[in-house]
């Protein structure tokens, strides 16, 4: 080897002598020994200077000095180019095959599981008409009565063991925050409490209409929420199958919004009305399942008809008749309550509350 | 022989029809005269072909080579009963076709539209016991339709000899009371309809009331018709149900016993109408479960109203 043949050469001392004549870009190269630099003073000056540019920025495979013997003796210098830009177009598209394949999976059930897509969010239009007698956000924080009867009095009826053994809302709970509390939700879900209440009603409809299935007691029912008009729910995927049970009972539950008794102590509806035929009386239950996450609620004739004229989904953790607007949008969509809760930033901290009349567990 | 007994008849063509008549031959000869339901074939029967459907209430079964039962049944004929109110109530026709077509799918009834008289009527010479099953006319959810309760209905009709009749007011069930109590001791009566803790509605304007202020309060003197046996089931929501205050004889169950001097079964709680089942048959006690209460049936006691649990 000629560095082997110049190390052991006598004429090292001679070549020390000529240091002060190298190229400017051996003198103050620190990798390079006296020897080699003697070496490389036989190729010309800018092909040592490129060949030294070029280590600096590739890693020599075998030596330093081979490496630069070798790119001074190239017929024309060699360009350093990265992997980058060696193999631009392979590296792109490996990078975005690789985007795509992690994230698309990603991506698609994060969409599977925000409702977004269904219940539409980012659509929600305040100006719209949330209910039929409380109109608007704005009528809400003004309200001092329903239906002519004040909200005190609604409330007082709505108590655990005054008209109803479970209540309307809770022993504790301001008839008024329950209102606001479920409003919020539904607006955050971005639909109407009308919308809500007439997929329920045409749930409702079909599943009264069913006889009782010896073979299917579960009684699967397809609906098409498209079916209602200006339908925002489940667009998408428009047909979502449930179970239902729905029952009749033999008696009747009179309504906390009722106008002919406005006195809350009197509750002698005979010096009211003419006939029991002439009040509005409820008493008929729907329990309604999603067999895709099992999420269910139980849904009276009364809390259709209250869901849609004042947005009020009741309330109390003993009342099983309550309807949680969440879970609620987790049966109709199929979505799990958390990811809902989580769109609209609410806690998914909600448990339904135990209802002795559900049968399909 | 029990009333509710069967004679069951192996001869070939016992129960044949002569002529088109299918009331000429010895099943029926038997059923009218004997007052006790018989079961015989139509045509000929090979005795090693014959099977045992339930061998609990001894049905027993055979096939023709065009699959149709053989074996029918043949009811006893009885002439000395109450007329039918004419026009029949929409539900009293309604449980005529849901009796029909329940008796119709166990045992093969020869003549189902003997029915209606069976059902809406009480006769003298029957010899089962006499019931008395009013509904209320009001019901507005249809929970009182006879199809919820197809099953209670038809194993009172084939049990007991029943009158199923529709009333509009008090003075209705008075009247039925009163005239079922001519054909014979009632021991059972039956109030469906829909109720509260302090009210059954019979009509929408006429009621049942707990509360002595209301127009709607009744003396039930009428009850005085039924004889001391009598027990009262009403098929109604709450009526049984404790008061605000837990009090388990502030309610209408309570004061219909008191006020007749009868046993009185009530449910403490809602009902759905198609959970009602039968307990018991021979002395009638109906169940209705729910995952809170277990049964929702109490019974309240006009003497001891202590024992009303």
């Amino acid at each position: 080897m000629i560095i082997n043949d110049l190390n052991s050469s006598p004429i090292l001392n001679q070549i020390n002598l000529y240091e002060e004549s190298f190229y400017p870009c051996l003198k103050k190269n620190n990798r390079l020994t006296l020897q080699e630099k003697a070496i490389l003073m036989k190729y010309p000056e800018e092909r040592v200077k490129k060949a030294i540019e070029y280590s600096l920025v590739q890693s020599p495979r075998t030596t330093l000095m081979e490496q630069l013997t070798w790119h001074c003796s190239q017929p024309t210098p060699t360009v350093y180019r990265s992997m980058w830009q060696e193999n631009k177009l392979e590296i792109i598209a490996t990078i975005a095959l690789s985007i795509v394949a992690i994230a698309l999976p990603v991506f698609f059930l994060r969409y599977l599981e925000s409702p977004h897509h269904s219940l539409l969010l980012d659509k929600a239009d305040p100006n719209r008409l949330m209910a039929t007698d409380i109109k608007s956000f704005n009528d809400l924080s003004n309200l001092k009565q329903l239906n002519g009867v004040n909200i005190s009095i609604i409330e007082n009826r709505a108590r655990p063991g005054e008209w109803a053994n479970t209540g309307f809302i809770g022993k504790e709970d301001n008839l008024l925050d329950v209102l606001q509390k479920d409003w919020k939700t539904v607006g955050a879900l971005g639909t109407t409490h009308i919308e809500i209440a007439d997929h329920l009603q045409a749930i409702w409809n079909i599943s009264s209409k069913l006889e009782e299935n010896k073979e299917n007691p579960k009684n699967l029912i397809t609906y098409d929420f498209n079916s209602i008009k200006g339908n925002t729910i489940n667009t998408g995927s428009s047909i979502k199958t449930f179970y239902t049970d729905y029952s009749v009972t033999q008696g009747w539950q009179n309504d906390i919004f009722d106008s002919c008794i406005t006195d809350n102590l009197s509750e002698d509806f005979d010096k009211c009305y003419e006939s029991f035929n002439d009040r509005t009386v409820f008493g008929c239950d729907l329990h309604l399942t999603n067999p895709e996450n099992k999420e269910h609620i139980h849904v009276t004739d009364a809390i259709i008809q209250y869901i849609k004229k004042y947005g009020f989904y009741e309330s109390g953790e003993e009342n099983f008749y309550s309807i949680d607007p969440i879970r609620l949008a987790s049966v109709f969509t199929g979505h799990r309550y958390c990811s809902i809760a989580k769109a609209i930033k609410q806690p998914c901290n909600s448990k339904a509350p135990n209802d002795p009349y559900y049968r399909l567990n | 022989m029990d009333p509710n007994g069967k004679i069951t008849l192996y001869g070939s063509k016992t129960g044949e029809s002569v002529a088109g008549n299918s009331r000429d031959n010895i099943a029926q000869k038997i059923a009218t005269d004997s007052k006790i339901q018989v079961i015989a074939p139509i045509d000929h029967v090979s005795p090693s072909g014959i099977q045992l459907s339930d061998s609990a209430n001894f049905e027993i079964y055979q096939k023709n080579n065009s699959g149709d039962k053989l074996f029918k049944s043949f009811q006893p004929v009885f002439d000395k009963c109450t007329n039918i109110a004419n026009p029949l109530h929409p539900r009293e026709k309604e449980a005529i076709e849901v009796v029909k077509k329940e008796i119709t799918e166990n045992s093969q009834i020869i003549h189902p539209d003997d029915l209606e008289t069976y059902l809406l009527e009480m006769c003298h010479d029957n010899p089962k016991e006499k019931f008395l099953y009013l509904s209320m006319e009001s019901d507005w959810n249809g929970a009182l339709k006879p199809e919820h309760k197809k099953k209670v209905i038809e194993k009172i009709s084939s049990h007991y000899d029943l009158k199923f009749k529709v009333v509009k007011s008090y003075n209705e069930i008075c009247k039925e009371i009163e005239q079922a109590a001519k054909i014979g001791e009632i021991v059972h009566l039956v109030i469906d309809g829909h109720g509260s803790i302090g009210s059954i509605d019979i009509s929408g304007k006429d009621q049942m009331h707990l509360n002595p202020l209301s127009y709607n309060y009744k003396d039930y003197s009428c009850f005085k018709n039924l004889s001391p046996s009598t027990k009262i089931t009403l098929l109604t929501c709450s009526t049984g149900k404790p008061n605000a205050h837990g009090n388990v004889n502030d309610n209408l169950a309570n004061l219909i016993a008191k006020k007749t001097g009868k046993v009185v079964i009530s449910p403490i709680d809602l009902i759905k109408a198609t959970e009602i089942k039968i307990e018991s048959i021979d002395d009638f006690y109906v169940f209705h479960t729910d995952k809170k209460n277990g049964n929702l049936f109490k019974k309240f006691n006009p003497e001891r109203v202590d024992d009303n649990k």
